[in-house]
């Protein structure tokens, strides 16, 4: 657990970022729980949803190259 | 003889100003706001394919100028002299979009491209078009996984439906846009120590000149615009409704709609849209806005432009939120992106300041003197203060040395204006709140007991 000094979160604070997903504003009750999903940590396993976090769930997080860019063609003819 | 005219009939009473539509954050709060269909459904694309089927990029660099656009990430240039200024240097350009809002305070960005990633794709797309880009790059903070998710699925749809790639709108101009994750360093918020960090780089600010626009200063070494989410995302409206409805939106020298932020002791901490020019009582305590101080408190302080700006007190309220008015006297503050801190009287001021220049001194990238050495030592000076060791001649030392770090106007002693950000609530805050300084350090207490907890 870390200290994080700025998470552009202002309107949820006090929030928290838990394997990279914003939740807040938390309580300090809340502690054990977040750190007991942590203890599953995978990057492209997205967490619960959290109740007014908006957004697509479960995007795939490690692609960057789009369909059509030059980088996935790159990726395309060297797999 | 002579007859006295009748006298002229009351004149007709000015109908109300027509109440303020909020444009960049329309469809805040809607379900899928973020897809595709739900911004062709609200007209979105309309704009750009208006500016790329039936406008020449001048047309469009007159109409962005005419519209007195300014940029909105902190610095406020006007925008139409910048696309144009750089389309006048030689290609291949490029467009670099600022999206790392890493200054504390600050969040308007991350929510406006949460509920509108397709409004910055539209204004990337028309700016491209109008400096004649192929090639666009958003770079986004690293901390923010969730925008960036978004933003790649919505270039994802935005190649599904033609409206990036080879041919864009069935024209022959074509245009790729990378989305590239930062790593967490508040400096790559600046753009030059950006530019450096998308090259794979270092992230340390240049020397300029040579100027983003120029050859040999901008991303790769070619001529770019860098350029704020929320600017870009004005774009598209001004095509649709032309610059004379824009510049006719709040105040007359920085007009448009602002995406405000306010935080800290509100009872409704959030994102406003309103005209720029807003007064930031109005913000603070307006019943559309951040709904007064809660527990019946007082306003001790305001940041009015995030953690970088100088501070000032609650009796300066007055002040109108626009580029130019906070930056005159008695203010002399800046607005940066817009992301106001309210802090109540409950707050030390040196618990306060020490926080706000320990997170200056962990961001300094350490490229200059005067930031590298000043921050720390400001950091060290004030939390020996806030612990009780504090004596009476560290102020007018603190005084010193943040006046030798910079300040507004900015003193360019360094290559980046993270030092004037560090000396700004130094050299406004000791001066404002004199009391609870000298409190400390003739004490070795807190006036309001408040114990400092290390970062």
């Amino acid at each position: 657990m870390r200290y994080a000094e700025c998470l552009a979160a202002c309107d949820r604070a006090p929030a928290v970022q838990v394997n990279l997903r914003y939740h807040g504003p938390v309580r300090a009750e809340d502690v054990d729980r977040f750190l007991q999903h942590t203890q599953a940590f995978n990057l492209e396993e997205p967490a619960p949803p959290v109740p007014g976090q908006s957004g697509p769930p479960g995007m795939p997080v490690a692609s960057a190259a789009v369909p059509g860019s030059p980088a996935a063609a790159k990726e395309s003819s060297a797999s | 003889m002579t007859q006295t005219p009748p006298p002229a009939p009351p004149a007709p009473p000015e109908p109300p100003p027509a109440p303020f539509e909020p444009v960049l954050t329309a469809a805040m709060g809607q379900a899928d706001s973020w897809t595709m269909a739900h911004y062709l459904n609200r007209g979105g694309y309309q704009g750009a394919r208006k500016a790329v089927r039936t406008m020449t990029p001048e047309e469009i660099i007159k109409v962005v100028t005419d519209s007195k656009l300014r940029g909105r990430g902190g610095a406020g240039f006007p925008a139409g002299i910048k696309w144009g200024g750089t389309r006048s240097n030689p290609a291949p350009r490029y467009l670099v979009v600022n999206a790392d809002e890493s200054e504390p305070g600050s969040f308007a960005n991350r929510v406006a491209m949460d509920t509108d990633p397709h409004m910055l794709l539209e204004g990337m797309i028309i700016c491209s078009f109008a400096v004649e880009i192929n090639t666009a790059y958003i770079y986004i903070r690293g901390e923010n996984l969730h925008g960036f998710e978004v933003l790649v699925g919505a270039v994802r749809e935005a190649y599904e439906q033609g409206f990036l790639g080879k041919g864009i709108f069935g024209s022959g101009y074509d245009l790729d846009i990378h989305v590239h994750r930062g790593a967490g360093a508040y400096v790559c918020g600046e753009e030059t120590a950006l530019m450096e960090s998308l090259e794979g780089k270092r992230g340390q600010p240049r020397t300029r000149p040579p100027h983003p626009f120029q050859v040999g200063g901008g991303v790769f070494g070619r001529p770019s615009v860098v350029n704020n989410v929320e600017t870009l995302m004005c774009a598209p409206h001004i095509i649709n409704r032309g610059a004379e409805w824009f510049a006719a939106i709040g105040s007359p020298n920085c007009p448009g709609p602002k995406v405000y932020c306010v935080s800290g002791n509100v009872n409704r901490p959030g994102v406003y849209e309103a005209p720029m020019g807003l007064p930031l009582r109005e913000l603070i305590f307006g019943a559309d806005f951040g709904q007064g101080v809660p527990d019946g408190r007082t306003v001790k302080a305001v940041s009015p432009g995030a953690l970088a700006s100088p501070m000032i007190s609650g009796e300066m309220l007055d002040v109108k939120l626009d580029t130019d008015a906070v930056r005159a006297p008695p203010y002399r503050t800046q607005l940066g992106a817009g992301g106001i801190m309210v802090y109540d009287d409950r707050w030390c001021m040196v618990e306060l300041l020490t926080r706000t220049e320990q997170f200056f001194a962990h961001e300094s990238c350490g490229k200059c003197v005067p930031c590298r050495e000043g921050t720390h030592w400001v950091a060290d000076i004030l939390g020996r203060i806030a612990a009780g060791g504090g004596q009476e001649k560290d102020l007018q030392l603190l005084l010193d040395l943040a006046g030798s770090m910079g300040g507004l106007p900015f003193h360019q002693r360094t290559l980046c204006a993270l030092s004037d950000f560090a000396a700004g609530p130094v050299l406004s805050a000791i001066p404002l709140f004199r009391e609870d300084f000298e409190y400390h350090v003739r004490e070795h207490a807190c006036p309001k007991q408040r114990e400092l907890v290390h970062a």
